[in-house]
């Protein structure tokens, strides 16, 4: 009824199901990952063991290889939740938005990412960001569209806002780390810690590096004196707490933050 | 690695060819000699250029488009053998060594490539793997797209966008993709308007609900949909709200009574599954006081059909198909239907694939 089980390589319903689904679902938390992924087993082969999450998605980016694409995992930046996401490798630009984007749109889009790459909180204002509304290519914007496109960009999982401010959503990190370092070689920050690409961070009021907080809540974790790792000056920041899937869950705070991530795109 | 000094080439369009040093006619497919002085780049390379050729800009593709420079290795890369079909011993063939435990088919799908390939164009030309590789992988990435957005697509767009300069190339590089698209994410290029070359991608795997936006805690209740349309069927395809109640009441189901594994179910099959596009709710025309009836919807449509659902119903109480006799006439019904059209379809993907080869494209391929 589901279909039938065909096996090519290692590539089964179960896997086919699954990349259609975190493909329908933009990006997904490690919570959702593991319940999509029995879910996939369920409906397709409920006497198999559940692969391992990890060898799971190993084995289906072997497959994905040859098409450049992978399944990516990452850590949002501000509490460290692990997130998964469909990415094309190759691409090196913003044309996974470009289906859902006007020109002067994704130009919009460009114009506020160089801002935050720029700024010293990976933050930019609203108001900043209305005022390129000038210099975009293609059709002429008004600042008030302006507006309305930046809540398009938060409701597609582009940029997040927070109080007037806008940075790129956990997702966007994820799919354009490439294409933002490649046309950013210059502004764009990078963590001391895990060498990836920094948007929001910590930084050593010495020397200057910086780290993401969930790595400086890994770096750190019960050292009652932490110190830069660089500059070995003392590290002035509050230090954040490890994400613990298990505590978040009984807490059930997970139910209000994880509704943002899951919502379907189309 | 040997390099061959002189090889006969078979020309492709000049986007191709002109960033690499190989000189030669633009577009027709003409046999030359070249001299290969293009350094010796692996076979075959299945490492891809650290910035993708997205060479292709269109309004879609890309905004900012890489370095297309890189071109140059993979255009002139030397491709030992003569026929497309040889596979390359690169892991970005589905047929790699660590991939295929099972027997067959990913590899006996790649070796069909090679006879059909050689069918579809009128010389077994040796283009570079490594290109159509990477045309394969862009025209893919172009058919996700279409699957998520749900929008059809057609032969022409499909060349005006990611194919643009490897118009000739079509046949072989849209098999390919169609094929990586079913095998991979289990999505069947579907042709759907043979005179305008329409495709529409629609799931192979049946009801694609997944549960996910509702209440986290509780499994994806599929059961309880499946049950829905198959009430909705037995009914003959329009179901009186008061029925489908009677029929869940076996189940134990009730309208505003909290189930232990469905949760509340008024709330699921009236807005959540209408939601998501697998049942119409609506009401009964002309009726007063107002009463409401349940259809399927055009997710059910596209994910599954009658007969799949009849059969696992029946099966589902150890019986037949054709103990229903009425919705099984209706479910064979539909099935001709869509046979027919997907022989209609296939005919014509034929007469074009062949129409298409023997077309000599004129200069299509002017720089940007």
């Amino acid at each position: 009824m589901q279909g039938s089980t065909r096996r090519v390589g290692i590539m089964t319903d179960v896997h086919r199901r699954f990349l259609q689904l975190l493909m329908t679902h933009g990006v997904l938390e490690e919570w959702d990952v593991k319940r999509l992924q029995k879910h996939c087993y369920k409906v397709h082969d409920c006497n198999a063991t559940v692969e391992k999450l990890e060898d799971f998605i190993n084995n289906i980016n072997s497959v994905l290889e040859s098409l450049y694409i992978e399944i990516k995992k990452g850590v949002t930046e501000d509490d460290g939740r692990p997130i998964y996401a469909l990415v094309n490798l190759a691409t090196t630009s913003v044309s996974k938005m470009a289906s859902d984007f006007a020109e002067n749109e994704l130009d919009l889009f460009r114009k506020a990412l160089e801002l935050i790459i720029d700024s010293e909180t990976g933050f930019a204002s609203s108001t900043n960001i209305l005022n390129l509304v000038d210099q975009l290519k293609g059709k002429k914007m008004r600042k008030k569209e302006a507006e309305q496109v930046l809540q398009k960009f938060v409701q597609h999982k582009w940029l997040v806002e927070k109080e007037g401010e806008f940075t790129l959503h956990c997702r966007a990190i994820l799919e354009m780390e490439q294409y933002i370092r490649e046309t950013h070689p210059d502004a764009v920050k990078v963590c001391d810690l895990c060498h990836g690409l920094l948007i929001q961070g910590q930084s050593c009021e010495t020397c200057g590096i910086k780290m993401h907080l969930p790595c400086v809540a890994k770096y750190f974790q019960s050292n009652s004196e932490p110190r830069c790792p660089h500059c070995n000056d003392y590290w002035p920041h509050e230090i954040p707490e490890v994400f613990d899937p298990e505590k978040e869950r009984e807490a059930g705070i997970s139910k209000s933050n994880k509704k943002p991530l899951r919502s379907r795109q189309h | 690695m040997p390099r061959a000094p002189k090889r006969r080439r078979y020309m492709l369009e000049e986007g191709l060819q002109s960033q690499s040093e190989t000189q030669g006619p633009v577009g027709a497919l003409l046999p030359v000699a070249v001299e290969e002085d293009t350094s010796s780049s692996s076979t075959c390379s299945s490492s891809f250029p650290s910035s993708f050729p997205s060479s292709s800009s269109s309004s879609c593709y890309p905004l900012l488009s890489s370095t297309p420079e890189e071109v140059d290795d993979v255009a002139g890369a030397p491709s030992p053998p003569q026929s497309p079909q040889s596979a390359c011993p690169s892991p970005t063939a589905m047929a790699s060594p660590p991939l295929s435990q099972s027997e067959d088919d990913s590899s006996s799908s790649r070796g069909e490539e090679g006879p059909s390939t050689s069918q579809a164009l009128p010389y077994t030309a040796s283009f570079p793997r490594n290109v159509i590789d990477g045309k394969v992988a862009e025209l893919v990435e172009f058919l996700l797209v279409k699957y998520r957005t749900k929008e059809p697509t057609t032969k022409a767009e499909m060349l005006n966008t990611v194919l643009r300069d490897h118009q000739d190339h079509f046949p072989v590089i849209f098999s390919e993709a169609s094929e990586r698209m079913n095998l991979i994410f289990g999505v069947d290029v579907k042709e759907v308007d043979p005179s305008d070359h329409a495709y529409v991608l629609v799931t192979t795997l049946g009801l694609t609900y997944d549960g996910m936006l509702s209440d986290e805690q509780s499994m994806p209740n599929t059961g309880l949909l499946v049950m829905l349309l198959g009430v909705i069927l037995l009914q003959g395809d329009c179901a009186p709200e008061e029925d489908v109640w009677e029929a869940l009441s076996v189940m134990g189901v009730r309208a505003g009574r909290e189930h232990f594994i469905y949760g509340e179910p008024r709330e699921l099959i009236t807005k959540v599954w209408v939601q998501e596009q697998y049942v119409e709710y609506r009401q009964v025309p002309n009726s007063d006081p107002a009463r409401y009836e349940f259809l399927w919807g055009p997710r059910a449509h596209a994910e599954t059909s009658k007969m799949s659902l009849l059969e696992f119903l029946a099966s589902a109480i150890g019986s037949d198909p054709r103990s229903f006799p009425v919705s099984y006439e209706e479910a064979l019904r539909d099935q001709e239907e869509r046979v027919q059209a997907r022989i209609a379809s296939t005919d014509n993907a034929t007469d074009t694939a062949s129409a298409s080869c023997s077309t000599v494209p004129s200069s299509s391929s002017c720089p940007e």
